[in-house]
């Protein structure tokens, strides 16, 4: 019976989650590795940079995840029915937080980042992000994740379709006006001379 | 027509690429009209595009984060205790509550329980205590009545004249409606009897009590009379060997019942006569006082 046993790391993500539903907790293991950086990653840039919430958020997920693998459909690819979990939590996270807010006003800039100018190429990124991320907090959450997924989990049109339940065309559209708008806000760090700006600008 | 095929090419995705791959200047003439269809100027494109390739730098300028192996664990943990046998979950639970961390938890509903207990145990036992013995004599008589040998070859008659026992007389005459008139007449004469016996009443008035009943029943059968000369002095026997006081009055009132208007004047007459001499006696016991 060892002959025919396969590596669980060569298994596909449905695979392996069927494996986690009949208690296979090698296949639950690979799993929460595959996945567990690219989740940090999208619960840290979806809430706040706050890196303890995020990790708190992973735990969440999968212990979930451990607790009801039946809640899964195999019908969906695993790795987006996982983001669409995920962008649950995040949508459920927004929502406590603004009632948090609405009550006390101070948990508002706490959340909120201000960005001061400062010099260097270095420092020129560092701002960037913080800027960024100021003006994704500014947007939609369905926005702000489809532009999260799209740019930084690099996932494609069809995959975050899904993830939303979505057309694609929707999504690119929602993917263009995201990035108008953000370049619109963001003037400051357009690379191009100020003089060479306001001459194309007013053509 | 050829513009409209290139329109139907290019979508706001190809857009992205494009802005990613060159400037405006760049663009050929077709991918520059595609572009200003949904753009306003040259100067959003180069906006847009600064745009996507710092949020590029930036992306690759964020190292990849791992989770805090205390994550993993917890989760794994977690995951193991979901595979765990249902039975041991429950095990736990009962071990749980048989060895508390904190007993004091405890007392207060240990003692609402126990109060319980008592309550339950002490109201069952008064209700035992409470409960009517008439079942138990009706046990007790069965019991201790001896059963007679039966005759050897009793005909018909006899069978049906004399029953052996009271027991046996019950059971014979409830059933059997042919012989009613009968029963009532044994039953007065049962009454008669028992009355004389607890009153004191002279056995020359108990026969002439006993023919009048007899003359008086309304219906007699060539079976009852047998049954109604005999079973008298059977009664009598029996009463005097077996039959207690108690008995006795409990088979009195039972054949009270079940008799003619007649017997019931009798036995009340007999009662009076009972009542009377219980009056005298206090009468005494009072003058004594």
């Amino acid at each position: 019976m060892g002959l025919f046993r396969t590596d669980p790391l060569d298994l596909s993500d449905e695979r392996l989650m069927e494996l986690t539903v009949r208690g296979d907790e090698r296949a639950f293991t690979v799993l929460y590795d595959r996945y567990q950086r690219k989740l940090l990653s999208y619960f840290h840039r979806m809430l706040w940079n706050d890196r303890e919430r995020a990790e708190d958020f992973l735990q969440d997920l999968f212990t979930k995840i451990a607790q009801k693998p039946d809640s899964y459909n195999p019908e969906r690819p695993f790795r987006t029915w996982l983001y669409s979990v995920a962008n649950n939590m995040c949508k459920n996270e927004y929502r406590r937080m603004a009632t948090r807010t609405a009550a006390v006003p101070e948990l508002k800039a706490t959340n909120n980042h201000s960005v001061e100018a400062a010099g260097g190429i270095g420092v020129d990124r560092e701002r960037f992000s913080a800027k960024l991320e100021v003006e994704l907090d500014k947007l939609d959450p369905d926005h702000k994740a489809t532009f999260v997924m799209r740019h930084h989990e690099d996932m494609a049109i069809k995959e975050i379709a899904e993830v939303f339940g979505i057309s694609e065309g929707t999504v690119k559209s929602r993917l263009f006006y995201t990035v108008k708008k953000l370049a619109a806000s963001m003037p400051e760090f357009d690379p191009r001379p100020k003089q060479a700006v306001s001459t194309t600008g007013t053509r | 027509m050829n513009t409209m095929e290139r329109s139907e090419r290019y979508d706001p995705e190809d857009l992205e690429h494009l802005m990613l791959e060159r400037s405006f200047d760049e663009l050929l003439a077709e991918e520059r009209a595609y572009a200003l269809r949904h753009l306003a100027d040259r100067a959003e494109y180069e906006r847009m595009r600064a745009l996507l390739h710092h949020v590029r730098e930036d992306k690759r300028d964020h190292a990849p984060m791992d989770a805090d192996p205390a994550v993993r664990e917890h989760v794994l943990a977690a995951f193991r205790a979901q595979q765990q046998p249902q039975w041991r979950i429950w095990l736990n639970s009962v071990g749980g509550f048989l060895l508390p961390s904190r007993p004091s938890m405890y007392w207060r509903p240990a003692l609402a329980l126990g109060t319980v207990a008592v309550l339950i145990f002490a109201s069952l036992m008064t209700w035992n205590a409470m409960e009517p013995k008439g079942n138990k004599v009706l046990a007790e008589v069965k019991q201790e009545t001896p059963a007679e040998p039966a005759p050897a070859k009793p005909t018909l008659q006899d069978e049906q004249a004399e029953p052996a026992t009271l027991e046996e007389h019950n059971e014979q005459a409830v059933p059997r409606n042919a012989i009613t008139s009968t029963f009532s007449t044994n039953k007065q004469l049962e009454d008669v009897d028992a009355v004389a016996s607890a009153g004191g009443i002279a056995k020359d008035e108990r026969a002439g009590v006993a023919e009048k009943a007899k003359s008086e029943a309304p219906v007699t059968t060539a079976v009852a009379e047998p049954a109604a000369t005999g079973y008298a002095q059977r009664v009598e026997e029996e009463h005097a060997t077996v039959g207690s006081a108690d008995r006795k009055r409990q088979f009195k009132e039972a054949t009270v019942q079940a008799s003619s208007p007649m017997a019931m004047a009798d036995v009340a007459e007999t009662r009076t006569t009972q009542a009377y001499t219980e009056d005298d006696l206090l009468g005494l016991l009072r003058a004594a006082w």
